[in-house]
């Protein structure tokens, strides 16, 4: 049986410099039409357990659906389309957040009817906005993430709110392309968010009723307020 | 024999020319035991604009663990972790004189004296490009294509490190790295590139520097 396919003659494959020139062609169509594309950026990381004296309290972090699926899509003209999402982030992050921030802590997906826990946390991202290169004219990526903690008591009632707006930048010449950069930026984002919130977290106006009622009323348990003065 | 030696030259000759100048302030006496260790962080506080390029800390800090056994260079991202999140932008102390605040807080310290964390180099600066000047025009054509131009273009390559010693929660010192250079880069058919390695060099230079200030003999 005779091969469906075959060179009749060597005479008839194209010469070594035109098929060199015609795979140039080729490799710059693949080029030019991979900048058109949406890049797609799916956060992954493992987070570092923040080093600092926990909180002598009990509580459940609530890692809602809505944070879950959290999708931040934008267009930038002349810059192509984005595509943000979260992937398993939002556990790893909090998982890291809740080990070093509080004495003992576990995820949840909705507030339990046991009052198992001394209060609850809800984070959620309210807004993310982020900016390339050719926007700003600057060689970095930069995001921009508004957290929304909430504060729930023991029985799951909400007391208050704190809006943590964070930043992180990346170069985009120590990335090979732009979702590597944009991932790094967002990365450092949630970084810079987790570095605050462990820091402050114990001064945090806003947190102030709930740490009095999951410490018990003995805010004096609470490590010491960190001044901005002494952590800069 | 022969081959060598043309690799050689074309090497050199592709390579555009450097000048490189090294100064050094030393603030106290330094020296490294073994066990110790060393971290080379870039300046990235905020709100600064720019930050130290990544790839040059990682040559500063590959460079200075291969030359020297003495020396235990920490990878900058292993040392964020570990110390999270007292290192990162917005938290990070910007002066030395904030060195001894930081390391009384109690979990900070003992992972210090856990990685044996004895200096923390930060290095501020960037390579800009300065100048850049010609043209190089490429087309192609089914019968083939080429290049035709000339480009040049000046690098400038200035950074400054500044050692601070945990053990005493003081500036040791700094040293400061600058480096310029010219490349070209002729196209007739195949455009070929002559470039200068302005910020290897400053990178080289620091890293050497920083190696004799540390150990100290």
């Amino acid at each position: 049986m005779k091969p469906k396919y075959r060179h009749s003659s060597i005479a008839h494959s194209p010469p070594a410099g035109r098929s060199s020139l015609l795979a140039a062609l080729l490799c710059l169509v693949v080029a030019i039409t991979a900048g058109c594309g949406t890049v797609q950026v799916e956060l992954e990381s493992n987070f570092p357990v923040p080093l600092v004296e926990p909180l002598p309290a009990t509580v459940g972090i609530v890692i809602s659906e809505d944070l879950l699926s959290f999708r931040h899509d934008e267009e930038i003209a002349d810059a192509g389309s984005y595509e943000l999402t979260l992937g398993r982030a939002p556990i790893d992050l909090f998982n890291s957040l809740g080990a070093g921030v509080f004495g003992s802590y576990q995820l949840l997906e909705s507030v339990p009817e046991d009052g198992a826990f001394d209060g609850y946390l809800r984070p959620n991202i309210q807004q993310i906005q982020f900016a390339v290169p050719k926007q700003t004219r600057s060689e970095y990526y930069e995001v921009w993430i508004r957290f929304d903690f909430e504060f729930l008591d023991e029985e799951g009632t909400p007391l208050s709110n704190w809006m943590l707006p964070s930043y992180g930048k990346a170069n985009e010449g120590d990335y090979g392309n732009a979702g590597a950069a944009l991932q790094a930026a967002a990365l450092s984002a949630c970084r810079d968010a987790m570095a605050f919130f462990s820091l402050n977290l114990s001064s945090q106006p806003n947190a102030k009723p709930w740490l009095e009622q999951t410490l018990g009323g003995a805010n004096s348990a609470a490590p010491p307020a960190i001044s901005k003065e002494e952590t800069r | 024999m022969n081959h060598w030696l043309h690799i050689l030259l074309i090497t050199l000759l592709l390579g555009g020319c450097v000048n490189s100048t090294v100064q050094q302030v030393r603030e106290r006496e330094t020296g490294i035991v073994e066990g110790q260790s060393v971290v080379i962080l870039g300046v990235s506080n905020r709100p600064s604009a720019t930050e130290t390029e990544v790839g040059f800390i990682d040559c500063v800090a590959g460079d200075l663990e291969r030359s020297s056994s003495e020396i235990r260079v920490i990878p900058v991202e292993t040392f964020k972790d570990l110390t999270f999140p007292w290192f990162e932008p917005r938290t990070a102390p910007d002066k030395a004189n904030q060195l001894p605040a930081l390391l009384a807080k109690p979990r900070l310290a003992a992972q210090l004296d856990k990685i044996g964390l004895r200096y923390l180099v930060w290095v501020d600066g960037r390579t800009r490009r300065t100048s850049s000047a010609g043209s190089i025009g490429c087309s192609i054509a089914p019968g083939g294509g080429g290049c035709f131009g000339f480009l040049t273009w000046d690098e400038d390559a200035s950074y400054e490190a500044t050692i601070w010693d945990t053990e005493d929660g003081r500036t040791a010192g700094r040293i400061s790295s600058d480096a310029e250079g010219t490349s070209y880069m002729p196209a007739l058919v195949v455009p070929i590139p002559i470039i200068a390695r302005v910020q290897n060099n400053a990178c080289k230079s620091l890293s050497d520097q920083l190696q004799a200030f540390l150990v100290n003999k």
